[in-house]
């Protein structure tokens, strides 16, 4: 195998040129962008019979695929993965070492499977683990799908990387693997990067896992509000194209935005719930602006979390306050597609990259009125107006949090 | 086999094998689970350890087993420690769900209005967090003040690896000053579905920047393979037994 790592005696400057999503909103990102723009909501009755009112589905028809024949997320990654690699054009340049970094979620489960894969086990009101083991033993889509990493392997497959990565940290997953895409490009280790992430968890098993631990709205996603009371779910996926500044520019890539600083950090707190005072997710996006060397009035906009749960949008935006002060715009996009788990960080950075691209910040979709327990500047509406540079946050159970700052290019 | 260019030192080393602890048990190899392995005797948060499936357990116990050979660990602000951790999906129990599933059969087959009337109750509301890969670096973060960068992978057996992997190239970048690396899974119950042999296992490192290469050898590798699949734990065990060999020359 040799040596894995290349000395690297310079940073090298990383840019995005290709950002694609598939979510609630539609194919793509100008669809994206004109939910955004408007504020409009894209959730829709959740058809279950479980409490939760709205679920932000993607609506248009995704293909199912033959190496993932029951696991609909990995049709929303195929399809956001395909976008993206199209939009960069990368076809002639696939000797240069590739990455693939993907967040990935949890395994979907639907009441067929439910019938085909369980029922049958159960025996006296136990499971039969023997049973089961024979039945998934045999030639099937079902233990397939539950290994996370076969998505991120397909992909590097596909594309013919030459490191692959599968990252699950919960929500904050698609933002790790963009970050540690963009590490690996900045020391040298690659040169591009395939970086996003995937989730769905509408599926009766993933909604009633977020039923039950009370996360869920029982009418709609309000980030920020004094009445909000959860987060609606929503599914999707985003990929981005990273690469080498000096590559891209020898291509003649359309370069859509730079890549400019990462930070992560634990809230060595509480697995379930925030540090009160955001102080880990200050710490994650402090680190963000020292990585890219800029100071915090050089960001122009902070692109939050901001779930809608009681707890988490409180300690954000203390942490945003503490570090900005409350003169800086911040919005959350999960009140108008839904909050996309393990793909949510991706489907952001396409949101923020948007934002710096059309000179259009997205307003807070459900935000009525807001808590003055927040201090913090919350946009209610899209604004038009041109900054530099942006700040995404993603933060997971566990307390790991991960913040991305994108900047406009500037050669 | 595998060579990194970046000079480290690594400051302490544990691990849980099927075999056991030490060298001499590490060369016999074994497959399982790991003997003698008390959750409640190492792990002193004893009102969490029922949110931790084994291999989180595993992978506590571990790496608190490792902190506490690194009598500087004080002295180092929480800020500037680093976890990283190769882990699976915590599939848990397959009886944590088996009341609230045999609820909504009641007809025959799967009725979800049953199962949102008389199932839910019968799950424990922590069920989904039960089940997340970074579990161990959410625990262990809180136990030992680890506030400063991570990373989990989800990556079968690369996932100890990718961690260590991580872990240097942050403490080259001065993202962090010590490390804590390493991987733990239980594959035990996976073994009539994998067809071969299946353990359960952790190891976990501290790593600070020094003066040595760190280098895998075939022979590591191959080792690796003798706990048969032990999922994200098979590197950081096989690197430890590497580890085990160099202090005794």
């Amino acid at each position: 195998m040799g040596r894995v790592v290349e000395e690297c005696p310079e940073k090298h400057r990383v840019v995005v040129t290709a950002a694609e999503v598939v979510s609630s909103a539609g194919i793509g990102r100008d669809a994206l962008s004109v939910v955004l723009r408007d504020g409009e909501c894209r959730g829709s009755s959740s058809g279950y019979t479980l409490d939760i009112a709205l679920v932000a589905r993607v609506r248009e028809e995704i293909g199912s695929h033959p190496y993932f024949p029951d696991d609909r997320k990995s049709w929303l990654g195929i399809r956001a993965a395909e976008l993206a690699w199209r939009a960069a054009d990368l076809r002639e340049h696939e000797e240069e070492a590739l990455g693939v970094f993907v967040g990935t979620g949890l395994s979907s489960i639907t009441p067929d499977e439910l019938n085909e894969d369980i029922y049958p086990h159960l025996e006296d009101n136990r499971f039969n683990r023997q049973s089961m083991a024979r039945d998934l033993s045999v030639e099937r889509s079902a233990p397939r799908r539950h290994l996370p990493h076969y998505f991120g392997s397909f992909l590097a497959q596909k594309y013919k990387a030459k490191i692959a990565g599968s990252n699950f940290s919960a929500c904050a997953a698609a933002a790790q693997a963009i970050a540690t895409g963009f590490w690996a490009i900045r020391r040298g280790e690659i040169s591009r990067a395939l970086v996003g992430g995937h989730d769905s968890m509408d599926h009766p098993m993933g909604l009633l896992s977020f039923s039950v631990l009370g996360a869920l709205s029982s009418s709609y996603c309000r980030p920020f509000d004094r009445n909000r009371d959860g987060f609606m779910l929503g599914e999707g996926a985003a990929f981005l194209i990273l690469e080498r500044l000096d590559l891209a520019l020898q291509r003649g890539a359309t370069i859509l935005a730079e890549v400019k600083g990462a930070g992560t950090s634990m809230d060595a707190w509480n697995p379930t719930a925030p540090h009160p005072e955001g102080s880990g997710a200050e710490r994650a996006m402090r680190r963000a602006l020292k990585d890219a060397g800029l100071s915090a009035n050089e960001i122009g906009y902070v692109n939050a979390h901001g779930t809608g749960t009681p707890l988490g949008d409180l300690a954000e935006t203390k942490a945003v306050a503490s570090l900005f002060g409350s003169t800086i715009p911040v919005s959350s996009i999960k009140g108008a597609i839904g909050h996309c788990i393990a793909a949510a960080g991706a489907v952001e950075a396409v949101a923020c990259i948007s934002a710096l691209v059309e000179g259009v910040l997205p307003g807070t979709a459900g935000l009525i009125e807001q808590d003055e327990q927040c201090p913090a500047w919350i946009l209610r509406e899209s604004i038009e107006t041109q900054v530099e540079n942006v700040l995404s946050n993603s933060f997971g159970f566990g307390g790991q949090n991960c913040s991305l700052v994108f900047g406009r290019y500037a050669s | 086999m595998k060579d990194w260019t970046i000079p480290i030192k690594i400051t302490a080393f544990s691990v849980f094998s099927p075999a056991g602890k030490d060298e001499q048990a590490l060369l016999e190899g074994g497959y399982g689970r790991v003997p003698d392995f008390k959750a409640r005797k190492l792990i002193p948060d004893r009102k969490s350890i029922k949110l931790m499936t084994q291999a989180v357990r595993l992978g506590v116990a571990c790496i608190a087993d490792v902190v506490s050979k690194v009598p500087h660990w004080d002295s180092i602000p929480p800020e500037r420690r680093g976890i990283y951790v190769g882990a699976s999906p915590q599939i848990g129990r397959h009886d944590d769900l088996t009341d609230a599933i045999d609820s909504a059969y009641q007809s025959g087959e799967f009725s979800l209005s049953d199962f949102a009337e008389k199932g839910i109750d019968l799950i424990h509301p922590l069920w989904l967090v039960r089940g997340l890969s970074n579990n161990v670096l959410g625990f262990s973060s809180a136990y030992h003040d680890i506030q400063g960068h991570n990373m989990s992978y989800c990556m079968g057996e690369e996932g100890g690896l990718n961690a260590i992997k991580e872990a240097i190239y942050a403490l080259n970048d001065h993202r962090i000053d010590i490390a804590v690396a390493g991987g733990s899974d239980d594959l035990v119950d996976a073994a009539e579905i994998l067809g071969l042999p299946c353990s359960e296992g952790a190891a976990f490192f501290v790593f600070e920047r020094g003066d040595n290469i760190l280098s895998i050898s075939q022979e590591t590798a191959n080792f690796g393979r003798s706990f048969g699949a032990i999922g994200a734990a098979k590197w950081p065990i096989a690197l430890a037994l590497q580890e085990f060999s160099k202090q005794r020359e």
